[in-house]
Protein backbone atom coordinates (compact mmCIF):
# COMPACT_ATOMS: atom_id res chain seq x y z
CA UNK A 1 0.00 0.00 0.00
CA UNK A 2 2.02 3.36 -0.82
CA UNK A 3 0.61 6.47 1.26
CA UNK A 4 1.38 10.06 -0.42
CA UNK A 5 1.89 12.55 2.45
CA UNK A 6 0.72 16.14 0.66
CA UNK A 7 0.43 20.13 1.55
CA UNK A 8 1.99 23.41 2.22
CA UNK A 9 5.19 23.67 4.35
CA UNK A 10 4.57 23.54 7.88
CA UNK A 11 1.15 22.28 8.47
CA UNK A 12 2.58 18.77 9.93
CA UNK A 13 3.59 16.52 7.00
CA UNK A 14 6.46 15.08 8.32
CA UNK A 15 5.15 15.23 11.83
CA UNK A 16 2.32 13.29 10.75
CA UNK A 17 4.36 10.75 8.07
CA UNK A 18 5.99 9.66 10.81
CA UNK A 19 3.63 9.12 13.44
CA UNK A 20 1.85 7.07 11.32
CA UNK A 21 4.18 5.08 10.11
CA UNK A 22 4.83 4.24 13.82
CA UNK A 23 1.36 3.22 14.37
CA UNK A 24 1.07 1.30 11.20
CA UNK A 25 4.11 -0.52 12.20
CA UNK A 26 2.21 -1.22 15.54
CA UNK A 27 0.11 -3.09 14.26
CA UNK A 28 2.09 -5.74 12.09
CA UNK A 29 2.69 -4.76 8.69
CA UNK A 30 6.48 -3.84 7.34
CA UNK A 31 6.47 -0.08 6.91
CA UNK A 32 8.92 2.01 4.83
CA UNK A 33 9.01 5.58 5.65
CA UNK A 34 10.72 7.32 2.11
CA UNK A 35 11.61 10.53 2.72
CA UNK A 36 10.91 12.22 -0.64
CA UNK A 37 11.50 15.84 0.74
CA UNK A 38 14.89 17.40 -0.52
CA UNK A 39 15.29 19.18 2.73
CA UNK A 40 14.74 15.81 4.94
CA UNK A 41 13.17 15.27 8.70
CA UNK A 42 11.28 12.37 9.29
CA UNK A 43 13.40 10.97 10.94
CA UNK A 44 12.96 12.85 13.63
CA UNK A 45 9.05 12.43 13.77
CA UNK A 46 10.34 9.05 13.39
CA UNK A 47 12.61 8.90 16.56
CA UNK A 48 15.96 8.36 15.23
CA UNK A 49 17.14 11.76 16.54
CA UNK A 50 17.79 15.50 14.98
CA UNK A 51 21.51 15.55 14.74
CA UNK A 52 21.47 11.37 13.29
CA UNK A 53 19.11 12.53 10.96
CA UNK A 54 21.15 15.25 9.48
CA UNK A 55 23.95 12.67 8.66
CA UNK A 56 21.78 10.14 7.01
CA UNK A 57 23.20 9.19 3.30
CA UNK A 58 20.60 9.79 0.74
CA UNK A 59 19.81 7.55 -1.98
CA UNK A 60 20.78 9.97 -4.20
CA UNK A 61 24.60 10.35 -3.06
CA UNK A 62 24.96 6.65 -3.21
CA UNK A 63 24.23 6.35 -7.06
CA UNK A 64 26.35 9.17 -7.36
CA UNK A 65 29.30 7.57 -5.80
CA UNK A 66 28.71 4.22 -7.61
CA UNK A 67 27.57 2.59 -4.37
CA UNK A 68 25.07 0.54 -6.45
CA UNK A 69 26.39 -0.48 -10.02
CA UNK A 70 23.24 -1.87 -12.34
CA UNK A 71 19.53 -1.44 -11.56
CA UNK A 72 18.66 -1.39 -8.19
CA UNK A 73 15.81 -3.39 -6.75
CA UNK A 74 13.26 -2.10 -4.08
CA UNK A 75 14.29 -4.73 -1.70
CA UNK A 76 18.34 -3.54 -2.66
CA UNK A 77 17.42 -0.38 -2.04
CA UNK A 78 15.93 -0.33 1.24
CA UNK A 79 18.56 -2.80 2.28
CA UNK A 80 21.50 -0.72 0.81
CA UNK A 81 19.93 2.84 1.66
CA UNK A 82 17.73 2.31 4.38
CA UNK A 83 18.31 3.03 8.61
CA UNK A 84 16.19 1.35 11.00
CA UNK A 85 13.58 3.22 13.08
CA UNK A 86 11.59 2.18 16.08
CA UNK A 87 9.07 -0.10 15.85
CA UNK A 88 10.85 -2.22 12.89
CA UNK A 89 10.16 1.06 10.24
CA UNK A 90 12.92 1.31 7.84
CA UNK A 91 13.50 4.98 6.64
CA UNK A 92 14.94 5.68 3.32
CA UNK A 93 15.79 9.36 2.16
CA UNK A 94 16.09 9.82 -1.33
CA UNK A 95 18.32 13.49 -1.69
CA UNK A 96 19.02 16.16 0.12
CA UNK A 97 19.93 19.42 -0.88
CA UNK A 98 23.34 20.12 0.90
CA UNK A 99 25.46 23.03 -1.94
CA UNK A 100 24.32 25.35 -3.95
CA UNK A 101 23.80 24.00 -7.51
CA UNK A 102 26.95 24.30 -9.79
CA UNK A 103 24.85 24.14 -13.05
CA UNK B 1 18.93 46.64 1.13
CA UNK B 2 18.37 43.65 -0.54
CA UNK B 3 17.49 40.74 1.40
CA UNK B 4 15.44 37.17 0.66
CA UNK B 5 13.40 35.92 3.39
CA UNK B 6 14.12 32.01 3.47
CA UNK B 7 13.25 29.07 6.61
CA UNK B 8 11.51 26.13 7.17
CA UNK B 9 7.48 25.90 5.51
CA UNK B 10 5.28 27.47 8.11
CA UNK B 11 8.14 29.75 10.06
CA UNK B 12 6.62 32.75 8.98
CA UNK B 13 8.65 34.12 5.80
CA UNK B 14 5.83 35.47 4.16
CA UNK B 15 4.63 37.67 7.06
CA UNK B 16 7.85 38.85 7.90
CA UNK B 17 8.75 39.56 4.24
CA UNK B 18 5.09 41.37 3.58
CA UNK B 19 5.81 43.56 7.05
CA UNK B 20 9.15 44.26 6.02
CA UNK B 21 8.15 45.91 2.91
CA UNK B 22 5.41 47.83 4.13
CA UNK B 23 7.48 49.52 7.41
CA UNK B 24 10.30 49.93 4.65
CA UNK B 25 8.10 51.64 2.18
CA UNK B 26 6.87 53.71 4.67
CA UNK B 27 9.87 54.70 6.14
CA UNK B 28 10.62 56.32 2.37
CA UNK B 29 12.22 53.63 0.62
CA UNK B 30 11.09 52.49 -3.01
CA UNK B 31 10.13 48.55 -2.41
CA UNK B 32 10.28 46.19 -4.58
CA UNK B 33 8.56 42.69 -2.85
CA UNK B 34 9.53 39.56 -5.03
CA UNK B 35 7.35 36.36 -4.59
CA UNK B 36 9.20 33.59 -6.20
CA UNK B 37 6.82 30.67 -4.45
CA UNK B 38 4.43 28.87 -6.68
CA UNK B 39 1.43 28.77 -3.98
CA UNK B 40 2.16 32.67 -3.68
CA UNK B 41 1.04 34.30 -0.38
CA UNK B 42 3.13 37.45 -0.57
CA UNK B 43 0.30 39.46 -2.10
CA UNK B 44 -1.72 38.65 1.00
CA UNK B 45 1.17 39.36 3.46
CA UNK B 46 1.68 43.19 1.40
CA UNK B 47 -2.68 44.09 1.21
CA UNK B 48 -3.14 43.43 -2.05
CA UNK B 49 -5.44 39.79 -1.40
CA UNK B 50 -5.12 36.78 -3.28
CA UNK B 51 -3.04 36.82 -6.28
CA UNK B 52 -2.97 34.04 -9.11
CA UNK B 53 -1.80 36.36 -11.65
CA UNK B 54 1.73 35.31 -13.89
CA UNK B 55 2.89 38.50 -14.19
CA UNK B 56 5.62 38.47 -16.86
CA UNK B 57 3.56 36.65 -19.76
CA UNK B 58 3.93 39.69 -21.75
CA UNK B 59 7.61 40.17 -20.66
CA UNK B 60 8.87 37.24 -22.75
CA UNK B 61 9.53 35.41 -25.94
CA UNK B 62 10.70 32.46 -27.19
CA UNK B 63 14.40 32.29 -29.17
CA UNK B 64 15.71 30.32 -32.21
CA UNK B 65 16.16 27.29 -29.81
CA UNK B 66 12.34 27.07 -28.23
CA UNK B 67 14.23 29.26 -25.11
CA UNK B 68 12.19 31.57 -23.09
CA UNK B 69 13.66 34.97 -22.93
CA UNK B 70 12.89 38.57 -22.00
CA UNK B 71 11.86 40.56 -24.89
CA UNK B 72 14.64 43.36 -26.48
CA UNK B 73 14.22 46.17 -24.23
CA UNK B 74 12.66 45.14 -21.45
CA UNK B 75 15.24 44.76 -18.14
CA UNK B 76 15.05 44.77 -14.96
CA UNK B 77 14.02 47.61 -14.39
CA UNK B 78 11.30 48.19 -17.34
CA UNK B 79 9.99 44.86 -16.30
CA UNK B 80 9.04 46.31 -12.81
CA UNK B 81 7.50 49.31 -14.39
CA UNK B 82 5.30 47.66 -16.74
CA UNK B 83 4.30 44.25 -14.64
CA UNK B 84 4.49 44.71 -11.59
CA UNK B 85 1.54 45.65 -9.40
CA UNK B 86 1.37 48.70 -6.89
CA UNK B 87 -0.01 47.65 -3.73
CA UNK B 88 -0.79 49.74 -0.17
CA UNK B 89 2.12 51.99 0.85
CA UNK B 90 3.28 52.08 -2.91
CA UNK B 91 4.91 48.81 -2.55
CA UNK B 92 5.58 47.05 -5.88
CA UNK B 93 5.57 43.22 -6.25
CA UNK B 94 6.47 40.88 -8.64
CA UNK B 95 5.39 37.12 -8.80
CA UNK B 96 5.54 34.57 -11.10
CA UNK B 97 1.99 32.95 -10.92
CA UNK B 98 0.32 30.47 -8.84
CA UNK B 99 0.62 26.51 -9.60
CA UNK B 100 -2.51 24.77 -11.21
CA UNK B 101 -3.47 21.48 -11.51
CA UNK B 102 -0.90 20.56 -14.57
CA UNK B 103 1.67 22.51 -12.32
CA UNK B 104 3.68 25.19 -13.87
CA UNK B 105 3.35 24.70 -17.39
CA UNK B 106 1.26 26.63 -19.11
CA UNK B 107 3.21 29.67 -17.72
CA UNK B 108 6.77 28.80 -17.66
CA UNK B 109 7.10 31.96 -19.68
CA UNK B 110 6.44 33.73 -16.83
CA UNK B 111 8.62 32.09 -14.15
CA UNK B 112 11.57 32.10 -16.57
CA UNK B 113 11.08 35.46 -17.10
CA UNK B 114 11.42 35.82 -13.14
CA UNK B 115 14.33 33.93 -13.18
CA UNK B 116 15.84 36.32 -15.96
CA UNK B 117 14.29 39.38 -14.27
CA UNK B 118 16.19 38.91 -10.54
CA UNK B 119 19.60 38.18 -12.54
CA UNK B 120 19.35 40.91 -14.17
CA UNK B 121 18.87 43.10 -11.10
CA UNK B 122 21.49 41.17 -9.35
CA UNK B 123 23.77 42.26 -12.66
CA UNK B 124 23.01 45.75 -13.82
CA UNK B 125 22.49 48.72 -11.74
CA UNK B 126 19.19 49.53 -12.75
CA UNK B 127 16.57 50.08 -9.81
CA UNK B 128 20.06 50.14 -7.49
CA UNK B 129 18.40 53.10 -5.15
CA UNK B 130 15.61 50.47 -4.47
CA UNK B 131 14.78 48.75 -1.35
CA UNK B 132 14.52 44.74 -2.40
CA UNK B 133 12.49 41.97 -0.38
CA UNK B 134 12.33 38.29 -2.13
CA UNK B 135 9.96 35.52 -0.14
CA UNK B 136 11.11 32.33 -0.95
CA UNK B 137 9.24 29.42 -0.75
CA UNK B 138 9.90 26.51 2.04
CA UNK B 139 13.62 25.35 2.75
CA UNK B 140 16.96 25.25 1.30
CA UNK B 141 16.18 24.49 -2.75
CA UNK B 142 15.72 28.30 -4.51
CA UNK B 143 18.83 29.34 -1.64
CA UNK B 144 20.62 26.34 -3.63
CA UNK B 145 19.47 26.83 -7.38
CA UNK B 146 20.06 30.69 -7.07
CA UNK B 147 16.58 32.20 -7.20
CA UNK B 148 17.93 35.27 -4.68
CA UNK B 149 21.02 36.53 -6.42
CA UNK B 150 20.20 40.34 -5.72
CA UNK B 151 20.10 39.66 -2.04
CA UNK B 152 23.05 41.23 0.45
CA UNK B 153 20.98 39.19 3.64
CA UNK B 154 19.03 36.39 3.92
CA UNK B 155 16.67 36.52 6.90
CA UNK B 156 16.55 32.98 8.10
CA UNK B 157 12.98 32.94 9.95
CA UNK B 158 13.53 30.29 12.80
CA UNK B 159 11.14 28.34 15.15
CA UNK B 160 12.10 26.81 18.07
CA UNK B 161 11.55 23.32 16.95
CA UNK B 162 14.41 21.15 15.84
CA UNK B 163 12.94 20.65 12.11
CA UNK B 164 13.23 24.15 11.38
CA UNK B 165 16.63 24.52 13.15
CA UNK B 166 18.08 22.22 11.31
CA UNK B 167 16.56 23.46 8.01
CA UNK B 168 17.97 26.74 9.11
CA UNK B 169 21.31 25.54 9.81
CA UNK B 170 20.98 23.65 5.94
CA UNK B 171 20.27 27.08 4.45
CA UNK B 172 22.99 28.83 6.10
CA UNK B 173 25.43 26.84 5.34
CA UNK B 174 24.47 26.68 1.54
CA UNK B 175 24.12 30.69 1.50
CA UNK B 176 27.57 30.51 2.54
CA UNK B 177 28.94 29.02 -0.46
CA UNK B 178 28.75 32.35 -2.39
CA UNK B 179 30.37 35.26 -0.51
CA UNK B 180 28.88 38.75 -0.01
CA UNK B 181 25.65 37.18 1.63
CA UNK B 182 25.34 37.98 5.06
CA UNK B 183 22.78 35.33 7.07
CA UNK B 184 20.34 37.35 9.80
CA UNK B 185 18.73 34.79 11.75
CA UNK B 186 15.31 35.94 13.15
CA UNK B 187 13.37 33.57 15.75
CA UNK B 188 9.58 33.48 15.21
CA UNK B 189 7.02 31.85 17.39
CA UNK B 190 8.99 31.79 20.10
CA UNK B 191 6.77 30.86 23.44
CA UNK B 192 9.12 30.51 26.11
CA UNK B 193 11.75 31.82 27.77
CA UNK B 194 14.09 29.30 27.17
CA UNK B 195 13.72 29.04 23.18
CA UNK B 196 15.70 32.10 22.21
CA UNK B 197 18.91 30.34 24.13
CA UNK B 198 17.42 27.03 22.64
CA UNK B 199 17.60 28.02 19.43
CA UNK B 200 20.92 29.73 19.17
CA UNK B 201 22.88 26.91 20.58
CA UNK B 202 21.74 24.50 18.40
CA UNK B 203 21.36 26.64 15.31
CA UNK B 204 25.45 27.69 16.27
CA UNK B 205 24.60 31.46 15.88
CA UNK B 206 23.04 34.21 17.54
CA UNK B 207 19.28 35.66 16.69
CA UNK B 208 19.57 39.12 15.07
CA UNK B 209 15.98 39.46 16.70
CA UNK B 210 12.71 37.41 17.59
CA UNK B 211 9.13 37.87 17.24
CA UNK B 212 7.02 36.38 19.90
CA UNK B 213 4.27 33.39 19.37
CA UNK B 214 1.47 36.40 18.08
CA UNK B 215 -2.12 35.13 18.03
CA UNK B 216 -2.79 38.75 16.01
CA UNK B 217 -0.72 36.79 13.47
CA UNK B 218 -2.89 34.39 12.61
CA UNK B 219 -6.17 36.22 13.07
CA UNK B 220 -5.19 38.40 9.95
CA UNK B 221 -4.63 35.48 8.06
CA UNK B 222 -7.87 34.47 8.54
CA UNK B 223 -9.39 37.16 7.72
CA UNK B 224 -7.00 37.58 4.62
CA UNK B 225 -5.47 40.62 5.42
CA UNK B 226 -2.12 42.07 5.98
CA UNK B 227 -0.67 41.72 9.03
CA UNK B 228 0.55 45.30 9.02
CA UNK B 229 -3.37 46.48 8.49
CA UNK B 230 -4.98 44.21 10.86
CA UNK B 231 -2.99 44.56 13.97
CA UNK B 232 -0.63 48.01 13.36
CA UNK B 233 0.07 47.90 17.10
CA UNK B 234 0.75 44.12 17.83
CA UNK B 235 4.05 42.62 19.33
CA UNK B 236 4.87 40.54 16.04
CA UNK B 237 4.85 44.54 14.29
CA UNK B 238 6.44 45.74 16.77
CA UNK B 239 9.60 42.92 16.35
CA UNK B 240 9.78 42.93 12.72
CA UNK B 241 10.47 47.12 13.23
CA UNK B 242 13.39 46.04 15.53
CA UNK B 243 14.73 43.40 13.11
CA UNK B 244 14.94 45.84 10.16
CA UNK B 245 16.71 48.54 12.57
CA UNK B 246 19.29 45.84 13.57
CA UNK B 247 19.56 44.75 9.55
CA UNK B 248 20.10 48.44 8.58
CA UNK B 249 22.80 48.59 11.28
CA UNK B 250 24.80 45.83 10.28
CA UNK B 251 27.58 46.00 8.09
CA UNK B 252 27.71 43.16 5.33
CA UNK B 253 30.95 41.51 6.37
CA UNK B 254 33.65 40.93 3.77
CA UNK C 1 12.45 4.38 -9.77
CA UNK C 2 11.46 4.96 -6.86
CA UNK C 3 7.82 5.61 -7.82
CA UNK C 4 7.74 2.11 -8.10
CA UNK C 5 9.23 1.55 -5.05
CA UNK C 6 6.48 -1.02 -3.43
CA UNK C 7 6.41 -4.21 -1.56
CA UNK C 8 4.03 -7.02 -0.74
CA UNK C 9 2.24 -6.36 1.85
CA UNK C 10 4.25 -3.72 3.05
CA UNK C 11 2.73 0.15 3.57
CA UNK C 12 5.17 2.50 1.94
CA UNK C 13 4.77 6.03 3.34
CA UNK C 14 6.57 8.84 1.21
CA UNK C 15 6.74 12.03 3.03
CA UNK C 16 6.17 14.53 -0.24
CA UNK C 17 8.27 18.41 -0.18
CA UNK C 18 6.33 21.13 0.76
CA UNK C 19 3.73 22.47 -2.25
CA UNK C 20 2.59 20.20 -5.03
CA UNK C 21 5.67 20.03 -7.48
CA UNK C 22 6.44 16.68 -5.94
CA UNK C 23 2.64 15.00 -6.30
CA UNK C 24 2.96 16.39 -9.54
CA UNK C 25 5.71 14.23 -10.55
CA UNK C 26 4.23 11.28 -8.73
CA UNK C 27 0.84 11.33 -10.17
CA UNK C 28 1.63 8.84 -12.91
CA UNK C 29 3.11 6.20 -10.49
CA UNK C 30 0.83 3.90 -8.33
CA UNK C 31 -0.76 5.75 -5.21
CA UNK C 32 -3.33 3.72 -2.88
CA UNK C 33 -4.26 7.06 -0.76
CA UNK C 34 -3.15 10.78 -0.66
CA UNK C 35 -3.08 12.74 2.32
CA UNK C 36 -3.61 16.33 1.79
CA UNK C 37 -2.40 17.53 5.42
CA UNK C 38 -4.15 21.16 5.98
CA UNK C 39 -4.52 23.60 8.77
CA UNK C 40 -6.96 25.77 9.53
CA UNK C 41 -5.44 28.68 7.29
CA UNK C 42 -6.40 30.32 4.30
CA UNK C 43 -2.88 29.79 2.69
CA UNK C 44 -2.73 26.18 3.97
CA UNK C 45 -6.11 25.26 2.44
CA UNK C 46 -5.29 26.53 -1.05
CA UNK C 47 -2.40 24.41 -1.23
CA UNK C 48 -4.62 20.97 0.20
CA UNK C 49 -7.13 22.08 -2.52
CA UNK C 50 -4.56 22.11 -5.09
CA UNK C 51 -3.04 18.70 -3.98
CA UNK C 52 -6.46 16.92 -3.68
CA UNK C 53 -7.29 18.46 -7.32
CA UNK C 54 -3.99 16.82 -8.39
CA UNK C 55 -4.58 13.55 -6.68
CA UNK C 56 -8.42 12.79 -7.84
CA UNK C 57 -8.52 10.09 -9.40
CA UNK C 58 -4.95 8.21 -8.46
CA UNK C 59 -5.89 6.46 -5.55
CA UNK C 60 -8.59 7.51 -2.21
CA UNK C 61 -7.91 10.93 -1.26
CA UNK C 62 -7.72 12.19 2.73
CA UNK C 63 -8.51 15.38 4.12
CA UNK C 64 -6.22 15.39 6.99
CA UNK C 65 -7.31 18.89 9.32
CA UNK C 66 -4.04 19.13 11.74
CA UNK C 67 -4.13 21.41 14.66
CA UNK C 68 -7.96 22.04 15.20
CA UNK C 69 -8.57 24.25 17.95
CA UNK C 70 -12.52 24.17 17.76
CA UNK C 71 -15.48 23.79 15.78
CA UNK C 72 -15.20 27.16 13.76
CA UNK C 73 -11.74 25.86 12.46
CA UNK C 74 -13.46 22.25 11.56
CA UNK C 75 -16.60 24.36 9.53
CA UNK C 76 -13.44 26.65 7.93
CA UNK C 77 -11.88 23.46 6.24
CA UNK C 78 -15.03 21.13 5.90
CA UNK C 79 -16.64 24.06 4.13
CA UNK C 80 -13.50 23.98 1.61
CA UNK C 81 -13.74 20.17 1.14
CA UNK C 82 -17.47 19.55 1.43
CA UNK C 83 -16.97 16.37 -0.64
CA UNK C 84 -13.96 14.86 0.60
CA UNK C 85 -13.45 12.23 3.23
CA UNK C 86 -11.49 13.98 6.20
CA UNK C 87 -10.11 13.37 9.50
CA UNK C 88 -9.22 15.37 12.16
CA UNK C 89 -6.38 16.09 14.31
CA UNK C 90 -6.89 18.16 17.26
CA UNK C 91 -3.89 20.53 18.43
CA UNK C 92 -1.58 18.63 20.70
CA UNK C 93 0.40 20.46 22.78
CA UNK C 94 2.42 17.55 23.59
CA UNK C 95 3.40 17.40 20.22
CA UNK C 96 4.33 20.49 19.88
CA UNK C 97 6.54 19.56 23.00
CA UNK C 98 8.15 16.62 21.17
CA UNK C 99 8.79 18.89 17.61
CA UNK C 100 10.73 21.51 20.38
CA UNK C 101 12.62 18.21 21.94
CA UNK C 102 13.25 16.74 18.30
CA UNK C 103 11.73 13.64 19.64
CA UNK C 104 9.27 11.44 17.91
CA UNK C 105 5.91 12.69 19.34
CA UNK C 106 4.73 8.57 19.73
CA UNK C 107 7.76 8.30 22.21
CA UNK C 108 6.72 11.28 23.63
CA UNK C 109 4.25 10.69 26.49
CA UNK C 110 1.39 9.62 27.62
CA UNK C 111 -0.94 9.47 24.33
CA UNK C 112 -3.00 12.89 24.11
CA UNK C 113 -5.50 14.04 21.53
CA UNK C 114 -3.65 14.01 18.46
CA UNK C 115 -1.61 11.31 18.93
CA UNK C 116 -4.94 9.19 19.36
CA UNK C 117 -6.10 10.56 16.46
CA UNK C 118 -3.27 10.02 14.29
CA UNK C 119 -3.42 6.15 15.53
CA UNK C 120 -7.30 5.90 14.24
CA UNK C 121 -5.67 7.62 11.06
CA UNK C 122 -3.47 4.80 10.68
CA UNK C 123 -6.39 1.97 11.73
CA UNK C 124 -8.98 3.79 9.07
CA UNK C 125 -6.12 3.72 6.08
CA UNK C 126 -5.26 0.00 6.89
CA UNK C 127 -8.71 -1.36 7.12
CA UNK C 128 -8.97 0.31 3.81
CA UNK C 129 -6.01 -1.47 2.41
CA UNK C 130 -6.79 -3.72 -0.44
CA UNK C 131 -4.83 -6.46 0.79
CA UNK C 132 -5.77 -6.80 4.10
CA UNK C 133 -9.07 -6.50 3.53
CA UNK C 134 -9.47 -9.01 0.99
Amino acid sequence: MKIAVAGKGGVGKTTISGTLARHLARTGMPVIALDCDTNPMLGVSLGVGPEETDRLGTVRQGLDTGEVEHQPTTQGIVETFGTDAPDGVRLVVVSRIDNIDPG
Amino acid sequence: MRIAVVGKGGAGKSVVAGTMARLLARGGDKVLALDSDPIPGLAISLGLGPLDTPMLLDAVEKDDNGRWRLKKGIGAARAVQRYSLVGPDGVRLLQFGKTTASGLKDFMGSVNGFYQVVHRLARDDSLSGWTIVGDLPAGPRQTAFDWVPYADKLVLVVEPTWQSILTARRIARISRQRSGVEVVAFGNKLREDGDTDLIEERLGERLGGSLPFDPLVAEADAHGKALIDHAPDSPAVHAIEHLIDAISRRKVSA
Amino acid sequence: MLGELEQEGAAVICDLEAGVGSLLRMSDGHVDVTLAIVEPTVKSIEAATRAAAIASGHGKVIVVANRVRDDSDTELIRSAFPDHDMHVIPYDAAIRRADREGTAPIDFGDSSAGLAAIAQLAHRISRSDPVEAA
